[in-house]
């Protein structure tokens, strides 16, 4: 069927079946940020902003987000021009083998829309459910706080 | 991946969603967080019904209830202010006890209710408060005690085509509540939850509801233990006894994580922690 | 003390190369390369621990729409050898062909499916006909042994290709064992004797990206992988072997991959990727989902009898570690692992008397293979609880008795010669040790002396709880990695490595060693790794070798080209060679002064003896080096749940001089989050036919954010002399502590030892139960 979604601010126009995973969909478009990790909703891998709200596209199907917005990491900033967050996980050492960063960054976003100054217990909760296997999170943590401190200013 | 799906309705109202569902019998399935029915791989469904664009999505004070929509989402009642001066915000601790972030931004309180896993943290605390649940059909709407919608038999209580559109919960003044989860790790599936909430008259107990929620496939109350309690004090002896009557009339069934043995156990043990925080609390005048 | 040096770009915390483009979600992983057009693989996996397979048709799947090929052990060739990913001769036994007509354990592989997508797969893999012949299985490590156990390996064809012993009709796939000096006069000499056995789990490493390979027929013949693993050059040969093609044949890519931990050092999925892509003249994609990952490859369940003896000074007689392994089905790294129990544990302390014996036995139950650790996190297990056991018995401070008997400076351990990776070892002095400073620091930021022996009333009882721990850096004489380097005209190099980056951020670590010889800003290092067309033969990312033995292959490359661009610089110059260095990308003279590096590349690029400037170094190390480190936790225990909290931790790790130290700091900390997890709650159950109950990250808990406790890492630099400007290794250290420091602080919060892991509440109330001082 046909599928109007918005992504990082543009329309797209999908022709998928509504019972197809949302995880394959967006991969298949491109937006290979979005990673399989688990498809059971428990790694994180595969976050994505859903109206803002993190949220696992493998436990949705195409069909939920039509006239929805989705953001992914791509839509939030390049290389050459990072968001903050980004940045901040680059200098704070919080990107070990990457394949969870993109998630946990959107989680912050969606943290620090909300709650600018959020402390590392809020941080560590808004971060819960996304798995990193390489960090201990300890940087990713630290990350959040320095993303926070920049970005209020 | 739902294999055989053609379409997405997205009804705008209740009743287009009933009307539709009716239709479609089996044919249809139901979304709204999405966490458990995208991962059906019912051949004979060829429609998706996402029920979360009609509304009910919001938590609102009338009459005395508090009404809170079927598609409001968990993380929003975990964080809800209102909900939050409830019987000591037991119920958004309920609501902050599911899963993960992500997973609470999805599930929805109907889906969460309907759905109705073992470890589903929510309905324990919907029971401890004498909530209600309002069902919608093509024959009109229904509201039924959460009692009554948790021990009666799936099927006949929530018939196919119906909707679970709202829970209301008394908003009761004065009320002290609790509830703890117990699990391995802070977003694990609980070993079990314990909820209490307690009506008390000077320093009596008046009224309340003790609920074990994991040990068994639903929330349930132990009767014995609220028995127990009525028209005494909250003290140390009472709640220990209370807590003792709990875990006697548990009856765990297997899981493959801890055996039925400890479980029972936890069942003393978290219920006397959620009754001495209500102690706590009744001490602090709360 | 290490002597100070001053260095531009090592030692300082650059951040890593490859992150942003990962922050920003680049498509830099196997399963975000794909061609437009490629099959779907999709593996049929045993339901049976052991049988063989009586019947198999693949007919009707072959005959579904959209299938293009189907494998099983009918239609592929038998060649036995090893998924090891280690050095050849593998010292893993050859026990292992692509698909076999028995199989092991459930999950085994039964048949391949390739077809034009998952679902299709799918479909296929249920119309395949399997007859099996149930056998008896082993789902006990204890019964392998016995006598009249079912034998798992009873093909001919299984052989060892080292001089090992191994004996599959007694379901014996490694045995290894020494005796430096004389035990029994050890005891005799002893004032206490304590003997113990001490036991631990199964657990899956958990990268949050499963094994992909994207196998894809080229034009000329070849074959590429694109494949994320740890090992390109040994899948290169290994999946060679299993083709019975030549190594030429193929290409292997390691792009970026989504952690390892050791799971990667597997050849498990490529020979089915290669297979599927030949046979269908199609590019073919192979991922794992999460449940097959859990049984893909996992750490080794050990039983440890350790028994030591001591006099009243707190002095040591004798130890003899016993270990007894459990390699599952097959026998990847069975004896290496078992190797390392000894020998990456027994040189810590200064036994005078040493027996060591170990037995791998394959068992009907998922196959063990490299994690993290490596044979020492087990072993590590029975001796420091065991330290903690002596120094209580004695009325000593657990600290100080280790600290009065650690390996100190100059000092060698029988071990080290007597003990290597299935063949003598090879001796080395301990040369740079900071483990008194790590015990110093460490005790100071837990509050060793004002916690410990306070567990307080109540519900909660507090402990605390400490160990030592070191490791090895490579293995000696036997791995080798090289690098090579060239001069491009605005400066920049291009530094190649075989080593592989698994996340840990070796390639940035690896051109921090260029640009400090070269006197270059990091960004003017171009790193390009694990391309087995383009890079230089490495070992691979394993054994804790990459900084100390890749990174001297760095330096060494570097070191040479410096001299190149010297000796052109001295004639453009006009000075003599010895007054001339490498600064701030120039050439710079005793007087001050110099010329840009891209000068000296348009030289000899395009204008006058014409050259590319470029070296090629390789190492092999002669030593290697133990990290050290102490750790510290401080716990919580809920004595009415037995729900085990750690509250704080504390890590002080000499791991020579760290290149980049929030690198080498995400090393422990990732090791030790890893580790408390193993030590809380990872765990595999199973049923009664040996089947994995808890496959997926919903019922196998990790810990996530919101389980970790507050942390310390504290470094504490040694210079290494035989590393890179002074390094050793630091990746698989940490993951040893947490399971002795968690139980010793258990103990000292409630006074029981706990010898099993993982202290999950049911386990530890259990123990709590029967400790009859306790009150509640």
């Amino acid at each position: 069927m046909e599928i109007h979604v918005t992504i990082n601010g543009k329309q797209h126009l999908w022709q998928e079946p509504p019972g197809e995973i949302l995880l394959n969909v967006l991969r298949k478009h491109g937006f290979n940020s979005v990673k399989f990790g688990c498809g059971e909703g428990e790694c994180g891998a595969c976050s994505i902003l859903l109206d803002g709200k993190s949220v696992r596209a493998c436990l949705l199907v195409a069909g939920q987000v039509h006239g929805r917005e989705i953001v992914t990491a791509e839509g939030l900033g390049t290389v050459d021009d990072p968001h903050p967050i980004q940045q901040a996980f680059v200098d704070s050492g919080a990107v070990q083998c990457g394949f969870c960063t993109p998630g946990m960054v959107l989680s912050t976003k969606a943290l620090l829309d909300k709650e600018p100054e959020p402390d590392r217990a809020r941080i560590k909760q808004a971060l819960d459910g996304n798995l990193c296997r390489c960090t201990g999170y300890v940087k990713i943590i630290d990350a959040v706080e320095k993303a926070a401190e920049r970005m209020k200013r | 991946m739902i294999p055989n799906a053609k379409v997405c309705l997205y009804p705008k109202d209740t009743q287009e969603a009933v009307r539709v569902l009716s239709q479609l019998g089996r044919r249809a399935l139901l979304l709204a967080g999405g966490t458990s029915s995208s991962l059906s791989k019912d051949p004979s469904v060829d429609t998706l019904v996402d029920i979360t664009r009609f509304g009910y999505d919001s938590i609102e004070l009338k009459d005395g209830f508090w009404h809170i929509g079927c598609n409001v989402r968990m993380q929003q009642l975990a964080e809800h202010q209102g909900i939050a001066s409830l019987a000591n915000s037991m119920l958004c601790d309920a609501a902050a006890s599911v899963g993960s972030t992500p997973i609470r931004n999805a599930v929805t309180v109907g889906g969460n209710l309907v759905q109705l896993n073992r470890w589903s943290d929510p309905p324990g605390a919907f029971l401890a408060l004498d909530s209600q649940v309002v069902l919608l059909g093509l024959e009109g709407k229904r509201t039924l005690s959460i009692d009554e919608f948790l021990s009666g038999s799936r099927n006949k209580v929530l018939k196919p085509g119906q909707l679970l559109i709202e829970v209301k919960v008394p908003a009761v003044d004065g009320r002290i509540g609790a509830f703890e989860k117990f699990a391995r790790t802070a977003t694990d599936f609980s070993i079990v939850d314990c909820a209490a909430s307690l009506d008390l008259v000077g320093s009596k107990i008046r009224s309340c509801r003790l609920v074990v929620t994991g040990a068994r496939s639903r929330p349930f109350r132990v009767a014995e233990a609220e028995a127990h309690l009525l028209g005494k004090r909250l003290s140390m002896a009472n709640i220990s006894k209370a807590a003792q009557l709990a875990r006697e009339h548990t009856r765990a069934i297997p899981d493959t994580r801890t055996s039925v043995e400890y479980r029972t156990r936890m069942v003393e043990v978290v219920m006397s922690s959620v009754l001495h925080k209500c102690m706590t609390l009744s001490r602090e005048g709360r | 003390m290490s002597p100070k040096r001053q260095f531009q770009v090592v030692g300082k915390s650059v951040p890593k190369k490859d992150s942003m483009a990962l922050a920003t979600g680049g498509p830099m992983f196997t399963a975000d390369m794909l061609p437009p057009k490629y099959l779907v693989a999709r593996v049929l996996r045993s339901p049976h621990a052991h049988a063989r397979i009586s019947s198999i048709d693949s007919s009707k799947a072959e005959a579904l729409d959209g299938v293009h090929a189907v494998l099983h052990h009918g239609n592929t060739p038998r060649v036995m050898r090893t998924t090891a990913g280690q050095g050849a001769p593998e010292p893993s036994p050859y026990d292992f062909t692509t698909f076999d007509n028995k199989v092991r354990f459930v999950g085994d592989r039964v048949a391949a499916v390739a077809a034009e997508n998952a679902q299709i797969a799918e479909k296929a893999l249920s119309l395949i006909e399997v007859e099996y012949e149930v056998l008896d299985p082993i789902l006990e490590v204890r019964d392998a042994l016995l006598p009249g156990a079912p034998v798992i390996h009873d093909e001919p064809d299984c052989r060892v290709v080292i001089p090992v012993p191994y004996e599959p009709s007694r379901n014996l796939a490694s045995h290894v064992d020494m005796v430096v000096g004389d035990l029994d006069a050890g005891y005799e000499q002893a004032d206490l004797v304590i003997d113990h056995e001490y036991e631990c789990q199964y657990a899956q490493h958990c990268p949050i990206e499963p094994h992909v390979c994207l196998a894809e027929p080229m034009p000329d013949g070849r074959l590429r992988l694109t494949t994320s693993t740890q090992v390109p050059f040994h899948v290169r040969r290994i999946v060679a072997q299993a083709m019975q093609w030549p190594v030429s044949k193929i290409h292997v890519v390691k792009p970026r991959i989504g952690g390892g931990f050791g799971t990667k050092q597997e050849v498990l999925i490529e020979d089915v990727a290669a297979f599927l892509a030949v046979r269908t003249r199609m590019p073919v994609l192979f991922e794992l989902d999460r449940s097959e990952e859990f049984t893909s490859r996992t750490r080794h369940p050990m039983v440890v009898r350790l028994k030591t003896g001591v006099k009243k000074d707190g002095s040591l007689t004798a130890v003899d570690l016993n270990v007894l392994s459990n390699t599952g089905a097959y026998g990847s790294h069975a004896l290496t692992v078992s190797c390392n129990c000894g020998s990456k544990v027994l040189p810590l302390y200064r036994w005078p008397n040493i027996g060591f014996a170990a037995d791998a036995v394959y068992t009907n139950m998922p196959v063990a293979g490299a994690y993290r650790g490596y044979g020492a996190t087990q072993a590590y297990i029975a001796m420091e609880i065991q330290m903690d056991e002596i120094a209580t018995s004695l009325g000593m401070d657990p600290l100080e008795f280790r600290r009065a008997n650690l390996v100190r400076k100059g000092e060698t351990s029988p071990v080290f010669k007597a003990l290597g990776e299935g063949r003598e070892g090879v001796d080395q002095a301990i040369e740079s040790i900071g483990i008194d400073k790590c015990l110093r620091l460490g005790a100071k930021a837990i509050g060793w002396k004002r916690n410990r022996g306070r567990p307080g009333k109540g519900r909660f009882r507090r402990g605390v709880g400490m160990c030592c721990l070191m490791q090895g850096s490579s293995i000696p004489e036997v791995d080798m990695g090289s690098a090579s380097l060239k001069l491009n005209e605005d400066g920049s190099f291009n530094l190649l490595v075989g080593a592989t980056d698994l996340g840990t951020g070796s390639d940035t670590v690896l051109s921090q060693i260029a640009a400090e010889v070269l006197g270059v800003d990091i960004d003017k290092i171009l790193v390009y790794s694990s391309d087995t067309d383009l890079t230089p033969f490495d070992v691979g990312a394993y054994a804790s070798s990459t900084t100390y033995l890749s990174g001297e292959a760095v330096r060494k490359a570097a070191l040479d080209i410096a001299t190149q661009i010297r000796k052109v610089a001295s004639a453009m110059m006009q000075k003599p060679l010895k007054d001339l260095h490498l600064k701030d990308g120039h050439v710079i003279a005793k007087d001050g002064q110099s010329l840009g590096l891209d000068r000296i590349a348009l030289r000899t690029l395009y204008e006058e003896d014409q050259h590319q400037i470029a070296a090629f170094a390789s190492h092999v190390t002669k030593k290697s080096p133990p990290p050290f480190s102490a750790h510290f936790a401080q716990v919580t225990v809920d004595i009415m749940t037995g729900m085990v909290k750690v509250e704080k931790y504390v890590t002080a790790t000499d791991c020579g001089t760290a290149i980049n130290p929030q690198l080498a700091e995400g090393q422990v900390e990732g090791a030790v989050v890893n580790g408390l997890s193993y030590a809380l709650c990872e765990e595999f159950l199973f049923d009664e036919n040996g089947r994995m109950k808890n496959d997926s990250f919903g019922q196998y808990r990790i810990f996530s954010s919101r389980d970790v406790p507050e942390m310390e890492t504290i470094l504490v630099p040694t210079y290494e002399k035989t590393g890179p400007f002074g390094a050793k290794s630091v990746s698989e250290i940490g993951i040893n502590g947490p399971i002795p420091t968690i139980s010793n602080a258990i103990f000292d919060a409630v006074g029981i030892r706990l010898r099993t892991s993982p202290f999950t509440p049911e386990r530890v109330l259990q123990a709590l139960d029967t400790q009859e001082n306790l009150h509640r």
